[in-house]
């Protein structure tokens, strides 16, 4: 009887075996139109701005996006000055210059990019304020009772790294980013708008990144306007999400033109912290 | 672009409609009513024809109840029933009494000649007035091949022309370009908010327990209401009233089991109907104790019991449980069904009123999450509905049916996550409408259906959010009592189907309507999920609104063979939601954040042709049709495809009647890919890896074809089963195997498209198909007794 009941078993496998399959095809996606990627940061409180140029490239090739490093990039102030940001070789554009008050919150910055003669500009305004890191608070991670089984012999505890913001009467748009070892973790993007009269504590990696003794971590907290937040909230949803279940799109552009990337202009706050056992 | 003039269009139609019923005569006039049944089950017949004779014949269709009520000129001497698949009727109108008369239609058998079905051609204005709509009969599903061997009902409207599965082998539907979740469901009258079992592949309707099903796809009648694109309106089986019967079927992956029985002399009849997978059971087998306690199936349980009070009430009580039930062995776990449960007491009022009173509830409910109930997730959403309604029917003149009624619902979306220190209260809101519709009969040539329909939505309870002008959340308001704006919306929606013979055998039919919806499925897949969340309109989302204008044309030889017609249509939608790009689909604190409203237009031409006698029977249909989306927020505003556009669409049925043992089918359908957004390009920013993608639905899956087999071996009932004195076993021995393969030449059609790093060009991407399904050969075996 047993025996039977394999055999139906057996049968019902081979079934399912039939019905699911993968396998790989040419999809007409049509000509990938090749746009230039700018994506700049301007801290305004220390006068830096920070940026590197690229090309995109075709999906399905093997070509890797390369840096443009022959374009002018300009920074109009608003009061009409100009700040030229200078390429630096290997690491984009980059350029620290004493920007005193120019930047009040709610003043405009324009930059201005010039590729191959074909002019971008992209303006943002500064924000009111900046949310300082009241602290940074590591933890060690609990047992949830669920998920991956760890190893019983596992000598290697993890820990997690919290931020804390202290609660202010509104809210503000923060774009938080890390170093490890003086390496940028990129697999997350964390933004978020942050509720008034309430703290606000955000684990790194929102909970998907844990930490070893003797890890040093460098946090970079970014307070940012509604146009930045937005583009950070799209691109944290879309990266890395190809697949089913997604909203696929380009997050919005922040360019005159047709261009990707990104004109952040922030106020940034910084703290670091060594894991210990 | 159609903008109709409503109001100014209606009034004129109701004071003509009104100014002809007060002229109406009906003097010297013989009245004949009473229902249409199944002489052998007792089972009413919805839809069927009831002409007279005479020089200027008159004529009506039987009702939801089977209930119907002719007026007949005075030079008639007969009237005619008739309904497909039964033998031709008549009543000589010298019989007494007239009213209140169980007129009992013979079903044809198999061996049917073919002078019977000739019998049962239908006149060109019957035959019109079927346009826009699809009506299936169970009976005629079972004869189509299916996945997994199922005879489903929902499976076989995919194949009609206007009508496109959301997915391989799913029962989520578009009807002429509108959402999936812009058809309203309807069980015996009770709402069914997911159709869907085993993910999609199975419905939740279970053929052996319905009697009818009519999917109204435009000339909507004013009666219903609630959904911008269609009604599917189900009808279960009341049970054989005539004696004690059970039939079922055992299959690979289920099985069912469905007992029939009149009680109290024949005054009622009660149905029970179940069925039930048993994938899990094998799964007992492994010898992984994870797998031994993972649970996998569905079932599903209809009752219905139905009971004649006196001559003129009857009373029906009918219930639905489903369920659905995947637990992967306490780490991870999704359950989810739909209960529906209709009190209905049918009375006639006098001479020539009817009336229908219900008390409805629905209930949807999912449940999903990891983990235990110390450490876990878990999310509990549905929507409940309890409602009232009444309908009646007022055969008021010889040329003038006038129906009207009202309705009230209250919904309860509920939203529940385990994490959220307080659970997230409820909303309530209460959908309520009246309408008026007038049947009414120009001449024998020409009939116009006008109605008017009056409906609207209040937020009772719950949450309202504040949403700020960029889009964020601003603030959370405990109940609609704290909200100073409104929470309710409503508006008329008017009706007009207009169905005129041009010849005795072609018929026209133009048909133009506004509907309304006031709750959104918000899903970010095309095909629909079990997780998917209700949305009521609220202060920031208003309801969708569609209007549409059909023109179609039909041809049928006198003998009813065959039936050649073609629709054309255009619709417009408004007030459609669409997630923005980037949106936080998982855990927002509100939806209405994470959308954007636009608008939507959709156009197309049906063509449709059914050979329904003969050996040989079934029907080739092919849709032309266009959907487009308009979203402010969404590619600059630029017309995108809908999920729902596919550019050609191709179904051909064939069932052929080898021998009285054998019987052969088959049915071949084609598609144009699905829609679909995919990258083109890659960059960086800020050291991340992001893919460049095209305008949103800009690309295409590859085209969808595939052919279904089936074939029916039929073991004759024994001789002596009809033989006074026959025992049960006598009768099961008849039965019927059925051997189908569903995409017998296993074309690999595209689920979803995945992008991976290439294994044989290191730093390339391709694209990765899956199909969910190769071949699925299937086997099941049918009784009766």
């Amino acid at each position: 009887m047993t025996s039977n009941f394999k055999l139906a078993a057996l049968a019902l496998m081979t079934m399912w075996s039939l019905a699911s399959c993968e396998r790989v095809i040419d999809l007409d996606v049509g000509e990938n139109a090749s746009l230039p990627v700018m994506s700049f940061r301007l801290n305004v409180d220390s006068g830096q701005i920070l940026g590197t140029i690229s090309q995109s490239v075709s999906y399905f090739s093997p070509e890797v996006p390369a840096a443009i490093l022959d374009a002018t990039v300009d920074l109009v102030a608003p009061d009409g000055s100009v700040i030229s940001v200078p390429s630096q070789a290997l690491s984009g554009f980059y350029v620290s210059q004493e920007v005193g008050e120019l930047f009040a919150a709610g003043e405009t910055a324009r930059l201005e990019v010039t590729i191959d003669g074909t002019t971008y500009s992209a303006t943002n305004n500064a924000t009111n304020g900046i949310l300082r890191l009241d602290s940074l608070e590591v933890l060690e991670l609990p047992d949830f009772g669920f998920g991956p089984p760890v190893p019983e012999d596992s000598l290697v505890q993890d820990y997690q790294v919290f931020c804390h913001f202290p609660a202010r009467s509104s809210s503000h748009n923060l774009l938080i980013e890390y170093f490890v070892d003086g390496e940028p973790e990129t697999n997350t993007i964390q933004v978020l708008k942050t509720t008034p009269g309430a703290e606000t504590i955000v684990p790194l990696g929102w909970n998907q990144r844990f930490f070893q003794p003797g890890e040093s971590v460098l946090v970079w907290a970014w307070t940012i306007p509604e146009d930045s937040y937005d583009y950070w909230l799209a691109l944290s949803n879309i990266a890395g999400s190809a697949g089913p279940g997604g909203v696929p799109g380009n997050p919005p552009n922040h360019w005159d033109q047709e261009a990707l990337g990104h004109f952040t202009v922030g106020r940034l706050d910084v703290a670091e912290v060594m894991i210990e056992d | 672009m159609i903008q109709f003039q409503f109001r100014s269009w209606a009034a004129a139609a109701l004071f003509l409609c009104l100014g002809s019923l007060a002229s109406g005569q009906t003097r010297d006039r013989a009245i004949v009513s009473g229902t249409v049944i199944d002489a052998t089950t007792g089972e009413t017949l919805i839809g069927a024809h009831i002409v007279s004779d005479g020089a200027t014949p008159s004529g009506t269709m039987s009702n939801e109840y089977g209930y119907f009520n002719l007026s007949v000129p005075a030079d008639a001497s007969h009237v005619l029933f008739k309904y497909i698949g039964y033998v031709t009727d008549t009543l000589d109108l010298r019989d007494t009494p007239l009213q209140n008369r169980d007129i009992q239609l013979k079903p044809v058998s198999i061996l049917t000649d073919a002078a019977v079905i000739e019998a049962q051609g239908n006149t060109a204005i019957e035959q019109g007035e079927r346009l826009g709509t699809l009506e299936l009969r169970p009976a005629e599903a079972r004869s189509i091949p299916q996945l997994f061997g199922e005879r489903d009902v929902i499976k076989a409207i995919q194949l009609m022309p206007g009508v496109q599965a959301t997915s391989d082998g799913g029962s989520g539907f578009f009807v002429r370009g509108g959402g999936a979740d812009q058809n309203l469901i309807l069980l015996d009258e009770a709402p069914v908010y997911n159709p869907s079992h085993l993910l999609g592949f199975f419905s939740v309707f279970n053929g052996d327990a319905l009697n009818n099903a009519d999917l109204y796809k435009s000339g909507i009648p004013a009666r219903y209401g609630g959904r911008a694109s269609s009604v599917l309106d189900i009808r279960m089986k009341d049970g054989n009233a005539r004696k004690f019967q059970a039939n079922g079927g055992i299959g690979l992956i289920s099985s069912r089991l469905t007992v029939e029985s009149p009680f109290a002399k024949g005054r009622g009849s009660v149905l029970v109907s179940g069925r039930r997978t048993y994938a899990d059971l094998f799964l007992l087998l492994s010898s992984d104790t994870t797998l031994q306690n993972t649970d996998l199936y569905f079932y599903d349980l209809n009752a219905k019991v139905n009971y004649r009070l006196n001559e003129k009430n009857r009373l029906y009580l009918s219930f639905y449980n489903g369920r659905d039930d995947f637990d992967f062995a306490d780490a991870f776990l999704l359950r989810w069904g739909n209960r529906t449960a209709t009190l209905r007491l049918n009375s006639l009022l006098g001479d020539r009123l009817f009336l229908n009173s219900s008390v409805i509830w629905s209930d949807y409910a999912y449940r999903f999450g990891f983990g235990n109930e110390d450490f876990g997730f878990f999310r509990d959403a549905g929507i409940r509905d309890v409602q009232v309604k009444e309908d009646f029917s007022w055969y008021a003149a010889e040329n003038h049916t006038i129906r009207f009624g009202a309705q009230w619902i209250q919904h309860k979306f509920s939203d529940e996550v385990s994490i959220d220190s307080v659970p997230a209260p409820a909303r309530i809101g209460w959908e309520s409408a009246l309408y008026l519709e007038d049947e009414w009969t120009l001449n024998p040539d020409w009939k116009v259906n006008l109605g008017l329909r009056y409906a609207r939505f209040d937020l009772r309870q719950g949450p309202i959010y504040e949403v700020t002008p960029d889009g964020d959340l601003g603030t959370t308001l405990e109940s609609p009592d704290a909200f100073d704006g409104s929470v309710g919306t409503g508006g008329f929606e008017p009706r007009l189907a207009l169905t005129g013979a041009l010849s005795p055998r072609h018929a026209l039919k133009f048909s133009l309507e506004r509907n309304r919806q006031f709750m959104h499925l918000v899903s970010n897949s095309a095909a629909g999920n079990p997780t998917d969340l209700w949305m009521p309109v609220s202060n920031n989302i208003a309801p969708v609104t569609a209007d549409q204008v059909s023109l179609g044309w039909s041809m049928s030889p006198e003998n009813g063979a065959w039936t050649l017609s073609a629709e054309t249509y255009y619709k417009q939608m408004d007030n459609l939601l669409e997630f923005k790009v980037g949106a936080d689909v998982f855990a927002p604190t509100t939806l209405e954040t994470e959308v954007v409203a636009g608008s939507g237009e959709a156009y197309g031409l049906e063509l449709y042709a059914k050979k329904s006698a003969g050996d040989l029977t079934g029907w080739i249909s092919y849709t032309l049709s266009r959907s487009f989306r308009t979203f402010d927020a969404i590619d600059d505003g630029d017309p995108f495809p809908a999920a729902s556009d596919r550019i050609h669409d191709v179904s051909i049925v064939g069932m052929w009647d080898i021998s009285p043992r054998w019987a052969l089918s088959a049915n071949w359908v084609y598609h144009t890919g699905d829609p679909a957004t995919f990258p083109t390009g890659l960059y960086t920013v800020d050291g991340r890896l992001v893919p460049q993608y095209t305008e949103r639905n800009a690309g295409r899956f590859p085209a969808y074809h595939r052919l279904d087999v089936g074939l029916v071996l039929r073991k004759p009932r024994n001789s002596v089963a009809d033989q006074p004195g026959a025992t049960a076993w006598d009768t099961f021995r008849g039965g019927e195997w059925t051997f189908s393969c569903y995409n017998a030449y296993g074309r690999e059609n595209t689920y979803f498209i995945s992008f991976q790093e290439s294994e044989t060009t290191q730093g390339t991407q391709e694209a990765v198909s899956t199909a969910l399904f190769k071949f699925v050969p299937s086997i099941s075996y049918d009784f009766k007794f």
